[in-house]
């Protein structure tokens, strides 16, 4: 016996069927209107969060882009202020305005040349500080809201981001400082042991540092001080004993005026007199107040060397502390994300530290590319102040184009051939933020290459084959109008139609 | 026939006719109900009429004859293998009809699939990926305070669409609810209607008619019951008077156990003839903070009760069974004995002392009323060896009542969304319980398994309460597979779990860590002090007797504002670990705050995390507030809170940024409020952006380092980086950082083996809530169409047996109204025979 087969099974069926239809050719509907493959979650959990990380990649790297394009404008305006500063340094405001004011012999010529440096020097300086990417300042390392460069209205010196980068005067200590403080600079550009030769208690030192309690500058200050004080009293003295320096008499017995007189006359007696009198009341306490005076004078002259002395060792002292701050400004990094995978990672004391390589490094900071710190000869480091300082050493040249002291000229051409080195220095500048700036140019090509392959792999994964879409919805569509039609028959004849 | 009189035969054809004329009314009734919903085609029975026995005067030519169709009865062709197999199937249909109809709620708020606008990225997955961007502009842009102002913007977005998501999930927790109430209304209403029936159905019986209708809108009935749980249906006979059987129906719940004081384990009926239970959630009221439930275990491993007067297990749930107790006592051989205080009461004097021997300070132990104490559902004989003994929370036995251990895990639970299913006695229509005279018999409230309704109910409990890698002890006790069980409020905690993860870290990165630091970064005095660290002499520690002293206001009219804060402050006294109190006075009379005082409230405030604190941990409660062991301290607890929270305002406003730290902007970032910087307790509903953060008071942190220090003229001086991006790379390196997602961490009394239940990125954690939810529903869909396939097939197959088919009744009306020709024609025939014999002959 058969399955008996009802109307109501028939129609139970029929109802289920056609909503299934009808849920299949909604499906198709949708893939058709929205070109996707799937409109949940849930209907290809494997694909849609493939797809999700694809449109995540998507998302991070229009931002990787945005802001490489960013970064690479920055690094460009970088690099065309280093092309300004190399040509400057190139043509005849430059290295060709040394050459000629060193060799012609006119006075005219290098006082010329020397003010052409010193202007050109100041030209740099203005360069770099209007270096600016938007608000932002491009040689100020991670200082970028405030200029780079300026001038101590005072003292003269250069400063970069407030710290002086002029090394004290050559001349005041530092090559017998040197010989004390040992003159080998290390790495950091600081002399090998010098702060614990340097023994400044007196003078805080920055971070903290532990220096070991010594010399004193402040003991020599009031030494000198003190020196000064009993000098001046000496004088005080001294004048109050006369302006003039009381002659010195010629005693009777050796005045020819009494050669015949007798020694037992009174007339001679009186003279020896006088003599006795002048000599114990105005000369003899004039001559002591003069030489206790020339004492004190001594005194005070030898006070004020050593405190000139310690005054010389202090500004080197700031000087080389400085190095430290102006070393880390040197080596400060500016983070950009520009894809590289910025990660951290934690050392053994539990600090965080960024990978270098995941990320790329936004600083230009100008004293690297004109340099800073000071040489065994105590000459600076730095281009610009190099070229002041040629440029003054050649103004000072007489009407006859000699140079003031002797070994000015040799000086000369030793800081000449510096500028040479800090030229090459400035031009590896220059050739960074090219370097960079080709880098950062190849990394918007890859991320815009990446770009298309990941919009690519979102239609790959997301957007339906049209056609395929589009066919299989007149599929469902036919399924769902022949299920229709089923249903008109559904309700078919009987055998009750065919009763008479 | 010969035996029958000469106008027997006309018999004969009158039944043929009345036999035809029934079964063509039985026909035209099938054709009428066709389209009635559960209509059971209907038959004649018919059968021959016979005569069976031997007349005295019976003519030896004659032979027996029948006398013509006999209706017997009409009956319903119905198979009972086909409703069961159905109702089973039924049952899982409705679970995940329920199931998916819920997952789909969910879907519409989590699912972000193609939305987001043309660009398709998602909401709040594009939301992140905005604020990450933003980060990455700003690091770009480190000075730039637009730049700031847009990740601001953006991280107020975010916050606003996660206050949104968890309030829409809270709105279908809400209405999921509500359909649960409607459901549960539903149940009761099919209960009582079935009841209804089998009375009806029974008094029919008596008078021996079919109620053949009655019994197909009784099975339409518990069709539709089949469909929100699990069900038996039995029938059998019941004995109605010394002759008469008839047949009782009932419902019991399938796979459900009733642990009851005879260990008689049975299922739980839901009908049983004319008494029938309603549904109710429980236990909301029972869940009284103070029941107590320890684990009492006798020297038989079995439950010390007064063997000839058991009481009644008021509530089972897996695992353990709770019993009313009010007196407990201890009889001479020690072993210990209770009862409840009603029975206690009733007893005289000396039957009590003769019972209940004094066991504690001369006198009984009077537990409070109501107290319910629980046993292992199996007599467990974990403790075997120290049977008799209480058993404290380490599992140690003891013979002190006071010291017995307390299932915590369900006090935990007493705020908990839990639902636990309860049906009331089995009661007539009257109201009358079940063998109410007989009291071992009698019918009793039954609290139900988390899992023992299977169907839509348990769908809808479900959605509301399982919380997956977040379930308490208790949960995963109730159900082993509670962790792996995802409702509404997994989908809650998922987006708080989140929500914090993200205020956290970028608070955190963007606040100095220690108030050491803070007040590092912020000079109490304006001064800024510091005194060599006792422990190194090369480093410096802020010196804690530096004190904020409050800008005195001349003008009383006028009071500095601050000063009013710091008054306001209450004093907060503590206990310590060792016993003593402390008492942290703020305001001191002197308007001042001290390091040290800072120090002492933090203290307080991070004392769980920290074992050497001096103040006692601080457990968390199930409302998301921590615990402790004393509700005072835990107000003390709250002024600390808040009064180190008024300090740090304080030396914010009024303190001076050391010039180390003199870049310093950082601070809170997220709230757990726009109005304030608490980044305490947030949930994926209350984060905000902070109010200083909005007002511009707090920056995103650019740099954590201190600021560059160089000598001038013999004077240290700092210099600050205004680009600098240290902390900005630090925030967006969070983002790509796989971060431990624990669950702890968002519901204190989740167990998860104690692991981390996630370890990932922001993103990705976000995106395991999406994409749990896509699984889930991608197997609860599958399952449901498998299911409604399979109750189409079922249905089909009763529907084949009991559905009326046009064809067959055009057949059976052709056959009957031929059949009834016949008889008629019978008739005259017989006529013309007896006229032939009566006129004819003669």
């Amino acid at each position: 016996m058969p399955t008996r087969i009802t109307m109501g099974m028939k129609m139970n069926t029929y109802r289920y069927n056609l909503m299934q239809s009808t849920n299949t050719l909604n499906d198709s509907m949708l893939r058709v209107q929205k070109q996707r493959k799937f409109n949940s979650y849930a209907e290809s959990p494997a694909e849609a969060t493939q797809a999700w990380r694809v449109r995540q990649d998507f998302m991070d790297n229009d931002s990787f882009k945005r802001n490489t394009h960013d970064t690479y404008t920055r690094f460009q305006t970088a690099w065309l202020t280093m092309g300004s500063v190399k040509t400057h340094l190139e043509d005849a405001t430059g290295r060709t305005a040394i050459i000629r004011g060193m060799t012609d012999t006119t006075a005219a010529a290098k006082t010329e040349v020397g003010g052409v440096l010193i202007n050109t020097a100041d030209t740099i300086i203005q360069a770099m500080n209007g270096a600016k990417y938007g608000e932002e300042f491009v040689f100020s390392g991670t200082d970028g809201s405030r200029a780079p460069f300026s001038w101590n209205e005072t003292t003269g010196d250069l400063l970069y981001r407030g710290v002086s980068i002029t090394p004290p005067d050559y001349n005041n200590g530092w090559k017998d400082l040197g010989m004390d403080w040992g003159t080998t600079l290390g790495e950091d550009g600081i002399p090998k042991d010098f702060f614990k030769k340097a023994n400044y208690d007196k003078i805080p030192a920055p971070e903290y540092e532990v220096v070991e309690p010594g010399n004193t500058l402040a003991t020599s200050k009031s030494n000198m001080e003190d020196k000064k004080k009993a000098m001046e009293v000496k004088l005080e003295a001294l004048e109050k004993l006369g302006k003039e320096e009381p002659p010195l008499p010629l005693h009777p017995s050796q005045n020819l005026e009494f050669f015949y007189t007798d020694e037992n006359s009174d007339e001679y007696k009186q003279a020896e007199e006088e003599y006795n009198k002048y000599m114990d009341k105005i000369y003899k306490p004039y001559q002591k107040a003069k030489g206790e005076y020339e004492t004190a004078v001594e005194e005070y002259e030898e006070a004020k060397e050593k405190y000139d002395t310690e005054v010389s060792k202090k500004e080197w002292y700031e000087y080389f502390q400085n190095m430290r701050t102006l070393n880390k400004m040197s080596e400060e990094v500016q983070y950009a994300d520009l894809g590289m995978g910025m990660k951290e990672i934690t050392d053994a004391d539990g600090k965080t530290k960024m990978i270098s390589s995941t990320i790329f490094n936004n600083a230009t900071p100008g004293i690297n590319m004109l340099g800073y710190g000071v040489d065994e000869d105590g000459d600076p480091k730095n281009l610009v102040l190099i070229m002041k300082e040629l440029g003054e050493l050649l103004c000072s040249c007489d009407e006859q184009g000699h140079y003031p002291n002797e070994g000015d000229e040799e000086k000369a051409f030793r800081l000449f051939a510096k500028f040479d080195e800090l030229s090459a220095l400035t031009l590896k500048g220059y050739t960074y933020t090219d370097v960079q700036g080709k880098y950062l140019q190849s990394n918007e090509t890859t991320l815009k290459d990446q770009e298309t392959n990941l919009n690519e792999q979102i239609a790959d994964l997301e957007k339906v084959d049209e056609a395929q879409a589009i066919s299989m919805f007149m599929w469902d569509y036919s399924c769902y109008s022949a299920g229709l039609k089923i249903g008109t028959q559904l309700l078919s004849e009987s055998l009750i139609d065919y009763m008479r | 026939m010969a035996v029958i009189g000469t106008f027997g035969s006309y018999t004969a054809a009158i039944l043929g006719i009345h036999s035809s004329q029934t079964a063509m009314n039985v026909t035209g009734n099938n054709i009428g109900n066709i389209n009635t919903t559960g209509y059971t085609r209907q038959r004649v029975d018919q059968s021959s009429m016979y005569e069976s026995g031997v007349p005295r005067y019976q003519n030896s030519y004659n032979i027996n004859i029948g006398y013509g169709a006999l209706v017997n009865q009409v009956t319903q062709l119905r198979d009972p293998f086909l409703d069961i197999r159905y109702r089973n199937e039924n049952a899982s249909y409705g679970y995940y009809e329920s199931m998916q109809n819920g997952l789909k709620q969910l879907a519409n708020i989590l699912d972000e699939v193609g939305r987001g606008g043309e660009d398709e990225f998602g909401i709040i997955e594009a939301q992140l990926g905005d604020l990450k961007n933003m980060l990455r502009d700003l690091l770009e842009h480190p000075a730039s305070t637009t730049q700031d102002d847009l990740v601001r913007g953006s991280a107020n977005t975010l916050c606003t669409l996660l206050n949104s998501y968890a309030k829409e999930l809270k709105q279908v927790h809400t209405s999921e609810e509500e359909r649960m109430m409607d459901m549960k209304d539903e149940i009761n209403s099919i209960l009582s209607d079935i009841r209804g029936l089998n009375e009806q159905i029974r008094n029919q019986d008596i008078y021996g008619n079919g109620a053949l209708e009655l019994r197909d809108e009784r099975n339409l009935k518990i069709d539709k019951l089949s469909k929100y749980m699990k069900i038996n249906v039995s029938y059998s006979m019941e004995q109605i008077n010394a002759t008469t059987q008839i047949e009782k129906l009932t419902i019991s719940l399938k796979n459900s156990k009733d642990y009851n004081w005879s260990q008689a384990q049975k299922e739980i009926t839901l009908v049983d003839g004319l008494y029938a239970a309603q549904f109710d959630f429980g236990p909301a009221d029972e869940k009284d903070p103070d029941v107590l439930m320890e684990q009492v275990i006798g020297e038989d491993n079995k439950p010390v009760f007064d063997q000839s007067d058991p009481p009644q297990p008021v509530m089972e749930v897996t695992g353990y069974r709770f019993y009313d107790i009010g007196i407990l006592g201890k009889k001479d051989d020690d072993s210990k004995i209770f009862v409840t205080q009603a029975e206690f009461d009733r007893m005289d004097k000396a039957t009590r002392d003769d019972k209940y021997k004094v066991i504690e300070n001369d006198s009984y132990i009077d537990l409070p009323i109501g107290t319910t104490l629980a046993i292992n559902p199996d007599y467990n004989p974990i403790y075997n060896k120290n049977v008799g003994k209480y058993l404290m929370d380490d599992g140690k036995p003891t013979d002190k009542l006071e010291e017995a251990a307390w299932l915590t895990s369900y006090q935990d639970e007493a705020d908990d969304n839990r639902y636990i299913f309860r049906l009331t006695a089995l009661t007539n229509k009257d109201g009358e319980v079940m063998n109410d005279e007989v009291p071992a018999l009698m019918s009793r409230p039954v609290w139900l398994d988390d899992n023992d309704t299977f169907g839509s109910l348990q769908a809808l409990r479900e959605l509301l309460t399982e919380e997956g890698e977040f379930s308490s002890k208790l949960d995963v006790a109730l159900d082993p597979n509670a962790a792996t069980k995802h409702g509404i409020p997994y989908y809650q905690h998922m987006l708080d779990s989140f929500a914090q993860k993200i205020a956290t870290q970028m608070n955190t990165a963007n606040t100095l860590p220690d108030v050491n630091d803070y007040a590092k970064v912020y000079a109490l005095t304006g001064t800024y002090k510091e005194i060599a660290d006792p422990n190194d002499p090369n480093k410096k520690i802020p010196d804690p007797s530096m004190t904020f002293a409050d800008k005195n206001s001349p003008d009383k009219d006028n009071p500095d504002p601050i000063k009013a804060k710091l008054t306001e402050m209450p004093d907060v006294t503590f206990k310590k670990s060792d016993g003593s109190e402390e008492t942290l006075s703020i305001s001191g009379g002197e308007d001042k705050i001290t390091l040290e005082l800072l120090q002492k409230l933090k203290k307080i405030i991070t004392a769980a995390e920290d074992p050497d604190n001096p103040f006692p941990a601080l457990k968390w409660k199930a409302d998301g507030q921590r615990q402790v062991p004393d509700e005072s301290d835990f107000e003390a607890y709250q002024a600390a809170m808040k009064n180190y929270q008024t300090c740090l305002d304080a030396l914010r406003d009024n303190g001076t940024l050391t010039p180390e730290y003199t870049h310093y902007d950082g601070g809170v970032l997220f709230s757990n409020n726009g109005e304030g910087d608490d980044p305490s307790n947030i949930t994926a509903e209350n984060i905000s952006v902070s109010q200083s953060w909005a007002h511009g008071r707090n920056r995103v942190l650019n740099t954590v380092e201190a600021n560059l220090s160089y000598l001038e003229d013999g004077e240290i001086k700092y210099k600050d980086g205004t680009t600098r991006d240290d902390n900005i790379a630090h925030i967006i390196s969070l983002w790509g950082q796989n971060l431990k997602y624990n669950a702890k961490d968002t519901v204190p009394d989740a167990v998860y083996n104690g692991k981390d239940f996630y370890n990932g990125s922001f993103q990705y954690m976000y995106r395991k809530a999406t994409s749990t939810l896509a699984v889930d529903t991608r197997t609860v869909n599958l399952e449901y169409s498998t299911f409604s396939l399979t109750t189409l097939n079922l249905d089909n197959d009763r529907i084949s047996v009991y559905g009326v088919d046009l064809n067959e009744e055009a057949t059976n009306m052709m056959q009957y109204s031929q059949s009834f020709s016949a008889a008629c024609k019978l008739l005259t025939t017989i006529d013309e025979m007896l006229d032939k014999l009566i006129n004819g002959t003669i």
